[in-house]
């Protein structure tokens, strides 16, 4: 290949090269790292500055280039790149702005990181990765045939030689390579540790191309169209019309094995929970659909080692009734996670159409307890059973899904003492925090059968954090018996019962009656066609697969229907956290009750403590159990449901509840809820169980001291609380 | 038992003399109905022997069995085989290897680990675990393996003295999320564990292993960097490590490096690089240069650190850095 001949003729014998483009800086998407030269500058003002003028040593006139670009912030300067790639000259117009995420005392305008070198031989040198040996240094950083070896950390290789020695000197040392795939049109950092000891041949234990033939192949025309098959010419279009969306170092998602982007194309968002969001995507090289977990790691509550857990959980499974794991990718510091989609929708998509009949719930849960069988079977649990999160496909097959926070039984630990999960799913024995296994999945089972068939599970319309005492203290929830057969109603009993050990396993579950006769999993089509029927009616108005901008209108919190209540789990979900009643009791300076006692002391307001499971009727003043969530829940949940929701960040609730909040609201009138429903009863419950009358003394003045601060700061208990709140979270985070 | 099928089953121990036969058989067997066939008998015996291991269904597994089993793996060598064919088995088998193995290293006899005494005396097996990194359908199911093994001190020395050792940054950099992190978690065991060991090791092999841990910290790949980091804030913090850390922090060049990481973008790696900062500053025998670093820059790091815990978020996470900061600003830096 005669380059000489091809170069541009204007190609100035200085230039600066292009090592680093900043993520999210304004150049990126603009420059392509390595291949640019920035060989001129020109502004909106109509100053030119050839950088041919540049000497080697060029201090001066960089200073002059840096003070053009400051003099020109926020307004486009134009940027004449050679690209070594192509051999083509371009301008790039980017807005030289200082980033906010800057720290530093002299931040980056443009994001660039360049060097003053030769532009005209550059790509001159490259060396070809040949056959790699197996089991040697180069197997796992090196792609063969693919990859280039352009660079290494100290600049720049000029003959066949450099690479050799720089190997040589590197013996037992890690060599940092800059490294171009072909395949995959990117560049991509790479650590070698040449040694003598890995048994094979060489030092690093690959073939090397040196010469015209080992050459980087150039795209011959500047590519049309969008990519098509992830072959060279389209993906370069790719590369430098896409600005990269990552947030982080541009480098990271350079790895051939790694960028999510490489092979597949997201979609739209089909949905959203408290770990991150959920689109619809398809796979570059085999066009199926996938579904496309997106988590940012960077504001994820979990550590990185939790996350990594979960993911080698997913790995670990296979199963027709479990959604499949396809893989993880990082990209900057957003993690994809490629999980199987499924077309269908999930069954609580499917009930906006309305509640399902009881022949279908008996196709639903036999392919659930297939599922549950198949988990338990491999120690696992799902944790997080509940219509959102099973899923349909087209042809009606049954997936679970979201195991975000399953959990893994081993044998040695057959007991999980973590509190995770969905509260009105949740089983007695989940919440009493008493150790629990399978048998808890069981119990969302025949919770998630009611909502099913109901439209909502029990206590759906009473606060969260009520329904935590208000399942291990109440009788198993059960259907109404004129509507239902006894069958299902027998099987619900079966699932529903509060001593775990009674329950039976999934595999007892499949021989029963109602299951038995249920019909084939085909029929299930009916529930997607009804849906499909519905969402053309214009029913789905403000549902999620209509959204198209994916900010608008997120799942509120609403106390009615899982749909709404993304509540995701409670340990990321919600501020208190009754697992660790101590702190809470420290916060907030009061003694610990024992939450164990059974019944708790006082009573601020009436307690009831049977209040019927059924799926109507307003929330009760109910007593809480303990001190923890006396801070939160108060005697009249509404109030505290109010607070709560203000306290996350979350969408306004659905419109369909609109007229119940607004009555909450003038409930309140002007009382701080806060005090006369958490603050007050909370006093007076300790001043029932101090010693002395001292003490009861203290904890008056300690009310009035709550009362006249509200009177004269309006909302201070209120702020207060949440403070106390939010600082147990902290506490608890760590 | 049931009397009447004895005939028909075979031991445990034939099983798992049968199952050593059908894997050698896999290397001579061309790919095909043939191969297919023997990978399928291989992935029966492994069940099998997983399920003599583990018990099945409620039925607690034999002592006496669990010992014919081990007896004969060792007899047979599978330790190894099992590790170097893995990735020729089928999906559930591979599984089964995990569990087979786990069940083996955890088995005692008094105090005795017969199995952890065997790979003390293999370390290829140990380095052919670690390899499978490299396979990206088997690197989890060796990742697993190797995790159980490092929970012994001997196993974890042998790795950590190894040449091998130094590869670990070769599968975290050049390997998906999921394997990166679990090469990751599988290093960091490695290097906190067996303190005794691990503060040793560095002692005597401190240029080396931190010319290696460097290259992890100055990763492109946010998560390598934002793990590598905090991990380093975990080994210098460490009181069995405490002559490691007097010598990490009486470097300009570490100390440089931290500063440079307070200024990234990611907060995390703003906090996590903090925890290293913080002892820097709070080192009562600075050397001259590194006191001049923080002298020089006084200014701005108690402009920057003020922002830094100003953030809302910063305060409620970090609570007592913040006094801990404002104590060293005054008593530090006016040095």
């Amino acid at each position: 290949m005669g380059q000489s001949s091809s170069l541009p003729s204007l190609l100035p014998s200085i230039a600066l090269h292009v090592l680093r483009v900043v993520d999210s800086s304004p150049a990126d998407g603009l420059v392509e790292p390595y291949f640019d030269y920035l060989i001129g500058i020109s502004t909106e003002k109509g100053e030119h500055q050839d950088l041919s003028t540049l000497s080697e040593e060029g201090s001066n006139s960089l200073v002059g280039l840096s003070k053009v670009i400051e003099e020109n912030e926020g307004r486009m300067v134009g940027l004449r790149v050679y690209n070594a790639k192509s051999q083509r000259i371009r301008d790039s117009l980017p807005t030289p702005l200082t980033t906010t995420s800057s720290t530093g005392p002299k931040p980056s305008l443009l994001g660039l990181s360049l060097r003053v070198c030769n532009p005209a031989n550059a790509l001159e040198s490259v060396y070809h990765v040949l056959d790699v040996l197996e089991g040697s240094p180069a197997e796992v950083s090196l792609v063969p045939w693919g990859d280039y070896v352009l660079a290494w950390s100290g600049g720049p290789l000029h003959s066949e030689n450099d690479f050799y020695n720089l190997i040589e000197a590197h013996v037992d040392k890690p060599l940092r390579l800059f490294v171009y795939n072909s395949d995959l049109d990117n560049l991509r950092e790479v650590i070698l540790y040449p040694t003598r000891q890995w048994g094979g041949e060489g030092l690093i234990g690959c073939g090397i191309g040196y010469g015209l033939l080992h050459r980087i192949p150039r795209p011959s025309t500047p590519p049309t169209g969008p990519p098509l098959d992830g072959y060279f010419d389209q993906s370069t279009n790719n590369r430098q019309t896409q600005p990269e969306q990552s947030t982080y170092s541009q480098t990271s998602s350079n790895n051939p094995h790694a960028d999510p982007e490489l092979y597949y194309v997201k979609q739209n968002r089909i949905g959203k929970g408290s770990f991150g969001e959920v689109y619809k995507g398809y796979d570059k090289r085999t066009s199926l659909p996938v579904a496309i977990k997106i988590i940012d790691l960077e504001s994820a509550e979990d550590e990185i080692d939790d996350i990594q857990q979960e993911i080698q959980i997913l790995g670990q499974l296979d199963s027709e009734f479990v959604t499949r794991y396809h893989g993880s990718y990082l990209k900057g510091s957003h993690l994809w996670i490629i999980m199987e989609y499924c077309s269908g929708g999930s069954c609580s998509d499917l009930m906006k159409a309305g509640i399902f009949r009881e022949e279908y719930i008996a196709i639903l849960a036999r392919e659930l307890l297939r599922g549950l069988e198949y988990l338990h079977g491999e120690g696992k649990l799902h944790r997080d059973i509940k219509a959102a999160n099973i899923l349909l496909t087209a042809g009606g097959d049954v997936k679970l899904a979201d195991f975000g926070v399953s959990g893994q039984l081993t044998a040695t630990m057959t007991k999980k003492n973590t509190f995770v999960g969905t509260p009105y799913w949740m089983s007695p024995e989940v919440i009493k925090q008493s150790g629990y296994d399978h048998k808890a999945d069981i119990w969302s089972l025949g919770i998630t059968c009611i909502e099913m068939a109901m439209g909502e599970p029990p206590y759906a319309d009473l606060h969260p954090m009520k329904v935590l005492f208000l399942i291990p203290k109440n009788p198993p929830p059960q259907l109404d018996e004129t509507k239902f057969s006894r069958t299902f109603r027998d099987f619900l009993s079966l699932c529903l019962q509060r001593d775990p050990r009674m329950r039976p396993t999934a595999k007892d579950l499949l021989k029963h009656k109602f299951i038995r006769t249920a019909r084939k999993a085909s029929y299930l089509t009916e529930l997607i066609e009804r849906y499909e029927k519905w969402k053309a009616e214009g029913g789905a108005k403000g549902g999620e697969e209509n959204r198209g901008d994916g900010m608008s209108s997120e799942h509120g919190y609403g106390p009615a229907q899982d749909a709404l209540w993304d509540f995701g789990t409670v340990r990321n979900a919600l501020p208190p956290q009754p697992t660790q009643p101590s702190t809470v009791s420290r916060a907030t300076g009061r003694p610990l009750p024992p939450s164990s006692g059974g019944t708790p002391t006082s009573a601020a307001t009436p307690t009831k403590n049977d209040l019927p499971p059924s799926i109507n009727g307003r929330a009760l003043p109910t007593l809480p159990p303990s001190a923890s969530q006396a801070t939160i829940i108060g005697s009249d949940p509404e109030p505290a449901y109010q607070t709560i929701r203000n306290a996350l960040p979350q969408g306004p609730p659905p419109h369909q509840h609109s007229q119940q909040v607004q009555q909450v609201h003038e409930d309140e009138g002007d009382e701080d809820v806060m005090l006369e429903g958490v603050i007050v009863p909370a006093i007076n419950s300790l001043a029932t169980r101090v010693p002395n009358d001292h003490a009861r003394e203290a904890l008056a003045r300690l009310r009035q001291a709550f009362i006249e601060a509200e009177r004269s700061i309006p909302g201070v208990t209120s702020a207060f609380v949440l403070e106390v709140v939010e600082s147990v979270e902290q506490v608890e985070d760590h | 038992m049931n009397f009447f099928n004895r005939q028909k089953t075979r031991t445990p121990a034939e099983t798992v003399k049968s199952l050593k036969e059908n894997i050698l058989r896999l290397d001579q067997s061309a790919a095909g109905e043939g191969r297919k066939r023997i990978n399928e008998e291989v992935s029966r015996l492994l069940a099998s022997t997983k399920n003599s291991l583990l018990g099945e269904g409620e039925s607690e597994p034999s002592p006496d069995i669990i010992a014919q089993i081990a007896n004969e793996v060792y007899a047979q060598d599978l330790l190894s085989l099992v590790v170097i064919h893995l990735g020729q088995f089928d999906f559930e088998p591979r599984k089964d290897v995990c569990h087979i193995y786990n069940t083996l290293l955890r088995r005692q006899l008094g105090t005795r680990s017969p199995t952890v005494d065997i790979i003390a005396t293999r370390p290829d097996i140990i380095f052919n675990t670690l390899k499978g990194y490299a396979n990206a359908d088997i690197a989890l199911n060796t990742g697993m393996i190797l995790k159980e093994m490092l929970r012994y001190e001997p196993l974890a020395r042998i790795l950590l003295y190894s040449e091998q050792f130094y590869t670990f940054p070769n599968y975290i950099e050049n390997t998906t999320f999921g394997i990166s992190t679990d090469a990751f978690a599988c290093m960091k065991e490695t290097l906190t564990r067996h303190k005794p060991l691990v503060a040793q090791y560095l002692d005597a092999n401190y240029d080396r292993f931190f010319n290696m841990y460097t290259t992890l910290i100055l990763s492109a790949n946010y998560v390598t960097k934002r793990q590598s980091l905090k991990l380093l804030g975990e080994i210098l913090l460490d009181r069995a490590n405490y002559s490691i850390m007097t010598r990490y922090i009486a470097s300009e060049a570490n100390l440089k490096m931290m500063m440079n990481f307070l200024r990234d973008k990611s907060r995390n790696i703003q906090f996590e690089a903090f925890h290293v900062f913080k002892v820097f500053v709070a080192n009562p025998n600075k050397p001259a240069q590194i006191a001049a670093i923080l002298r020089r820059n006084k200014d701005k790091l108690l402009v920057f650190l003020k922002e830094f815990h100003n953030d809302k978020d910063g305060m409620l996470r970090w609570p007592n850095l913040h006094f801990m900061l404002v104590d060293h600003s005054i008593t530090i830096f006016e040095l």
